[in-house]
């Protein structure tokens, strides 16, 4: 259970957590866009992780971020979502190849398009669900669709360019 | 039953999901309303001692700001100290209201805070140690900033006043119009005034200030100045916009106020409600 890989996943989510907490909390565009790069964590898991275990990092993950954030159970929901959905878009987007060969749905892994593709709808629903529930309902629906959308594209921006930054080819594997 | 556990294991991850979200659907109900002590959040010792480390960084980049502010607060404190000094008179000594021994101020410094999401929530670096309980409210020189929620040994965390959960009983200065202050969740320099009647002039500029009523924050802590008033035709209530006087986006150092008092007014009030209903 315990071993090389799983500790380099350990570090990698730890380092999503910390970034998400010490800095990418700071980073809010125009009171408008903000960064949620923790989704980073639960979106590049290997593609291989049995989709049970990946609901309860998922979980726990969005535990650890709500009690920094003081929003108890809303990043819990949206992230166990995230989650829930992600093995299914997996499946609904396979590339013409298949994933053969294919250890994490990443850049390096696959392509920039196929990333785009997979991240962009995945964060969409994970912040629809986080800022309907902070919002406490519809009642704001354009200027939350609105807070929702420029999120996502910078989240996803961001988490593109963490990829090309950090996971090079050829060094983790 | 033998077909029932092999449905549940067939779509045990559906299940799983399900379970996950009930579980965090509930804790959002329950653990986010008004008062609610919960011990999941930034006052405890994990979050705030990080949080701490990492306003400490930061603090380097502030120095410049929170000096000036200081500086202005003294300024201003020694221009009050030379106004009022000729008027103090042994015979007719008044004492003011947060002299007297009712207010008791402790400082405190926000290590997190944040202002563009729905609910806005402060972290500070002082807690239970210090003799800040739960409920307490919290001013900065320039006004009102906000209400404790939960307290930890070390730390505290509060709703900031750009929480749309937190309803500040206000007046408006020239007119003693009682109101209710409240943020709308969009511009966290704003907040609008609600319940004053048609009957009241209301200009642009006017101050508005607590009441004092509810024993969280002394009377006459500004809140703002009067921005837009707009009524509609057939409306029993005015729309009005506020301006914050506080400028949370650089929220440094804070004042937590203690009421010695509270509790003697609440339970007094408590009894005559009783009473009432009897």
């Amino acid at each position: 259970m315990i071993n090389t890989l799983n500790i380099k996943q350990l570090i990698i989510w730890l380092l999503f957590i910390s970034a998400q907490i010490l800095l990418a909390q700071n980073l809010v565009l125009y009171d408008r866009a903000f960064c949620f790069i923790y989704a980073g964590a639960i979106l590049l898991l290997p593609l291989n992780i049995s989709r049970n275990y990946l609901m309860v990092i998922a979980f726990f993950t969005g535990f650890i971020i709500d009690i920094f954030y003081n929003s108890l159970g809303t990043h819990m929901a949206a992230t166990t979502f995230l989650a829930f959905v992600r093995p299914l878009w997996i499946n609904a987007i396979t590339p013409r190849g298949g994933y053969e060969n294919v250890d994490s749905p990443a850049i390096k892994d696959i392509s920039l398009s196929w990333f785009l593709a997979y991240s962009l709808p995945l964060v969409f629903l994970h912040l629809s669900v986080i800022f309907f529930i902070e919002a406490g309902g519809f009642h704001m629906f354009f200027f939350v669709l609105l807070k929702v959308i420029a999120s996502t594209l910078l989240t996803v921006l961001v988490l593109v360019i963490i990829q090309y930054l950090f996971y090079s080819k050829g060094r983790y594997s | 039953m033998r077909r029932l556990f092999q449905f549940i294991y067939q779509y045990r991850a559906f299940f799983v999901f399900l379970m996950l979200e009930l579980i965090s659907g509930w804790l959002v109900v329950n653990h986010n309303d008004y008062i609610s002590a919960s011990y999941f959040n930034s006052s405890s010792a994990l979050a705030g001692n990080i949080y701490n480390s990492k306003q400490s960084v930061q603090d380097y980049f502030q120095l410049k700001e929170v000096n000036q502010n200081l500086a202005q607060e003294n300024e201003k404190l020694r221009n009050t100290l030379a106004l009022s000094a000729p008027i103090v008179d042994s015979t007719e000594f008044f004492t003011p209201i947060y002299l007297s021994g009712q207010y008791e101020f402790t400082i405190a410094k926000v290590v997190n805070n944040s202002v563009s999401r729905f609910r806005n929530y402060f972290t500070l670096n002082k807690g239970s140690k210090n003799g800040i309980k739960e409920g307490m409210g919290v001013v900065n020189p320039n006004g009102i900033v906000g209400k404790i929620k939960s307290v930890s040994e070390n730390f505290s965390t509060g709703y900031s006043a750009l929480n749309g959960n937190l309803l500040i009983s206000a007046v408006i200065a020239e007119t003693e119009t009682l109101c209710t202050a409240n943020w709308d969740g969009k511009d966290p320099t704003k907040m609008t005034l609600k319940y004053v009647p048609r009957h009241v002039k209301v200009e642009t500029g006017m101050d508005v200030v607590t009441s004092g009523f509810n024993a969280l924050f002394p009377a006459d802590v500004k809140i703002g100045e009067i921005e837009t008033v707009v009524i509609e035709e057939n409306a029993t209530f005015y729309d009005i916009t506020l301006h914050l006087s506080v400028d949370f986006q650089s929220l440094d150092y804070v004042y937590v106020i203690g009421n010695q008092l509270q509790q003697e007014k609440d339970s007094l009030e408590q009894t005559t409600f009783e009473l009432i209903n009897d």
